[in-house]
C-alpha cells in the first residue's frame, strides 16, 4: 500500500471546490491533484508533476500552490505544518501571476 | 554504533550527499524586470551588486546579520487569514535597493529568494508597495 502524507481539510475546501469547479473534467483533475498531494513518495522525492506544487512567494507562512488544471489556472492553496498538508483555499482560474513570472532559477549563487 | 551528523546550513556549492550533511540550499528566482534592471547597469556595477547580493543572501543561512542590517519592510500589506509578508527592500550598494521575497520552503528543503526589481534608493519604497500589491492581489491574498 502506498505511503500516505496526512492531508487535512478543516475548511471544507474539497466541498467548496466541488461546488465551484465548472465541469466534471476539473473535478476529476481535483481528485488526481489531491491523490498526488497525499502521496508521500512525491514529498520524499520533491516531484509533483500533476500539481506543480511550489511555495507561494512573498508569504512567511509555508503556503503552497498546487495546480488543479494548468491551462485554466484553477488551483489550491495549502499550508504545510508539522509534516501535514492542510488545504486552505481554492483559487479561481481567471487570476494570473504575471508579476512573478520567472525567467531563470539559479542554485546557491546569483551570477 | 550510531553516528550523529550535526545540522549544517551551508550557502556554498558543497556536495551534501557525499558528506552526509543536511543542507538547505539557496535558490535565486530571477524575474524578467529584475534581469532588465540589472542589465541596464554598467558591467562593473553589475559585478559589485552581484557580489553584495551573494554576500547578503549567504548570511540568511548563517545568522542573518548582513541581511537584517540592510533589509526593511517599508509598507505593511493587509493579507488574508493572518498571513504575513516576506517581501523586503534591501540596500545593495551603488545607490540601489532590491525588492526580494525570502521564502523558507521545507517541502523542497531550500530557501528561495525571488528577485523582483533593482531600483534607485529613492524609488525603493514606492516600487516595494507596487510590487507587493500586485503580487498579493494576483495570488488572491490581499484583503
Amino acid at each position: 500500500m502506498a505511503e500516505i502524507k496526512p492531508l487535512l481539510d478543516e475548511y471544507g475546501i474539497i466541498h467548496e471546490a466541488n461546488k465551484m469547479l465548472p465541469d466534471n473534467r476539473l473535478r476529476i483533475q481535483l481528485l488526481e491533484s489531491l491523490a498526488e498531494l497525499e502521496d508521500n513518495s512525491a514529498h520524499r522525492l520533491g516531484q509533483f508533476p500533476q500539481t506543480r506544487l511550489h511555495k507561494v512567494a512573498g508569504i512567511k507562512q509555508k503556503v503552497y500552490r498546487a495546480d488543479i488544471d494548468k491551462i485554466s489556472g484553477w488551483r489550491i492553496h495549502l499550508q504545510y505544518a508539522e509534516e501535514q498538508v492542510h488545504l486552505k483555499d481554492i483559487i479561481d482560474g481567471q487570476q494570473h501571476d504575471d508579476v512573478i513570472r520567472m525567467i531563470q532559477a539559479k542554485k546557491h549563487r546569483y551570477n | 554504533m550510531m553516528v550523529f551528523f550535526p545540522l549544517v546550513l551551508f550557502a556554498g556549492n558543497i556536495d551534501c550527499v557525499k558528506y552526509n550533511f543536511i543542507c538547505m540550499h539557496l535558490e535565486f528566482l530571477i524575474t524578467e524586470p529584475f534581469d532588465k534592471d540589472m542589465k541596464s547597469l554598467l558591467p562593473v556595477l553589475q559585478k559589485r551588486i552581484k557580489r553584495t547580493i551573494n554576500s547578503i543572501s549567504g548570511s540568511l543561512l548563517n545568522g542573518k546579520d548582513k541581511f537584517t542590517e540592510r533589509a526593511t519592510m517599508p509598507y505593511l500589506f493587509n493579507l488574508k487569514e493572518g498571513l504575513t509578508s516576506s517581501l523586503y527592500l534591501v540596500e545593495v550598494g551603488e545607490g540601489k535597493k532590491m525588492i526580494v521575497a525570502v521564502d523558507d520552503d521545507p517541502i523542497f528543503d531550500k530557501l528561495s529568494l525571488t528577485l523582483f526589481r533593482l531600483v534607485d534608493n529613492e524609488k525603493g519604497d514606492r516600487v516595494y508597495k507596487e510590487i507587493g500589491q500586485q503580487l498579493y492581489k494576483n495570488q488572491g491574498l490581499l484583503k
